[in-house]
């Protein structure tokens, strides 16, 4: 519960100031993963994918969550600058919808939907270009380690809130919680496609 | 016990949507920021008393048909409601909006107080067809909010908390009682349906 209510007050402070605005990069990076809906859902939504009875994440998910935020912090630190607002969409609305679905993924899977997030999740944290390379790396790895701990601690709390009611119920929430994800991205995919 | 204790929870959360309804129109929280456009957009459902009633009606009649209803009309409406908000959004007009939205409160409405007991495609169809009027109407206004994603993130939430308070209170119905009184909630939106049909008409 603790950890849920800083995870709160985070997304709240980020919302509240808005814009990324010039300051610690330490603190601003870390604010970003919050302040983006975009990443911020593909984050929770993976969370509540690995928290759904009868997914079995390993070590190698994790690992390969951890690899994907340093490759995309070392090729953003690089220069690379790409808006993934849609590719991160994609991925929120394939994820909710596996959470819908809620039948047992391969190991392989969930490494390869861990690292997409990832990387897509810490490109679109980069600061902009004109930033100093020190303040990059310091930004870009804030919102690297906000990212992982915000993807841990939602995967805790989710397990820790469905921990003692049956499977069923269990799988029954989580299916609800992927489809509101799902349709949230859908909506938004096709306003960005519109244009 | 325990099924008493949530169906008064999912009471209570429906009244308090039906005093927030009863305040009229749609409100639009002042700012800019996501945290405006996440209250408006979750507010979007809560304030209009014939989505309330409709959405309420897709939980209950779920719980009428136990699982695996219980669970899959949940999740149909949102996902099926997203591509109505995406017909309003690439500007596919959908004649009668007013008028599916009012006929989903009635026939979901008498569905429960009849306890129709229906196939599970027959219920996912009926409910995914409600749905699309439903999105149609909140995805007209969707352009205008300051963040879609978190808009429409609050207005599907909010509507697939409605659907829970539906189950939760369906959830009394393990007694004859409690049968009594979700077919009375059934016949309850089923006249508020009628009521916004006629008006629609």
């Amino acid at each position: 519960m603790a950890l849920a209510a800083v995870m709160l007050l985070g997304v709240v402070n980020a919302w509240a100031h808005g814009e990324r605005a010039p300051g610690n990069p330490w603190v601003e990076g870390a604010k970003v993963v919050f302040a983006e809906p975009a990443c911020l859902m593909v984050v929770l939504v993976l969370a509540a994918l690995m928290a759904q009875p009868g997914q079995r994440p390993t070590n190698v998910t994790w690992w390969g969550a951890a690899a994907g935020l340093l490759a995309g912090t070392l090729a953003a630190a690089a220069g690379l600058v790409l808006d993934l607002s849609l590719p991160l969409l994609a991925l929120c609305f394939a994820i909710g919808m596996l959470v819908a679905w809620a039948r047992p993924l391969p190991a392989a899977l969930h490494t390869a939907l861990a690292v997409a997030a990832a990387v897509g999740v810490v490109l679109m944290s980069a600061p902009a270009l004109t930033a100093g390379l020190g303040v990059r790396l310091s930004w870009l790895a804030a919102a690297g380690l906000a990212t992982l701990l915000l993807f841990a601690n939602a995967w805790a709390l989710l397990r820790a809130l469905l921990g003692r009611r049956p499977g069923h119920i269990k799988r029954m929430l989580l299916r609800v919680l992927g489809s509101w994800f799902a349709a949230a991205a859908t909506l938004v995919l096709v306003l960005q496609l519109r244009g | 016990m325990m099924s008493t204790r949530t169906a008064l929870v999912a009471a209570v959360l429906v009244a308090t949507t039906g005093w927030a309804a009863a305040h009229g129109g749609h409100p639009v929280v002042e700012g800019d920021g996501p945290w405006a456009a996440f209250i408006t957009g979750f507010l979007h459902p809560l304030t209009g008393p014939d989505h309330v009633i409709a959405m309420v009606a897709v939980g209950l009649w779920g719980a009428v048909l136990g699982a695996p209803a219980l669970w899959l009309l949940p999740v149909v409406f949102p996902l099926v409601m997203a591509l109505g908000g995406a017909l309003a959004l690439v500007g596919l007009p959908l004649p009668g909006v007013e008028i599916g939205i009012a006929l989903s409160g009635l026939a979901l409405g008498l569905a429960v107080a009849l306890r129709w007991r229906a196939p599970l495609a027959v219920a996912a169809v009926l409910v995914g067809a409600f749905a699309v009027f439903h999105g149609h109407a909140h995805g007209t206004e969707l352009p205008q909010a300051a963040s879609p994603l978190v808009y429409s993130l609050g207005f599907v939430m909010a509507t697939g908390l409605l659907h829970l308070c539906g189950v939760a209170f369906g959830a009394v119905g393990g007694t004859p009682r409690g049968w009594t009184l979700v077919r009375a909630a059934g016949w309850l939106i089923a006249a508020g349906g009628l009521w916004f049909l006629q008006r629609a008409l």
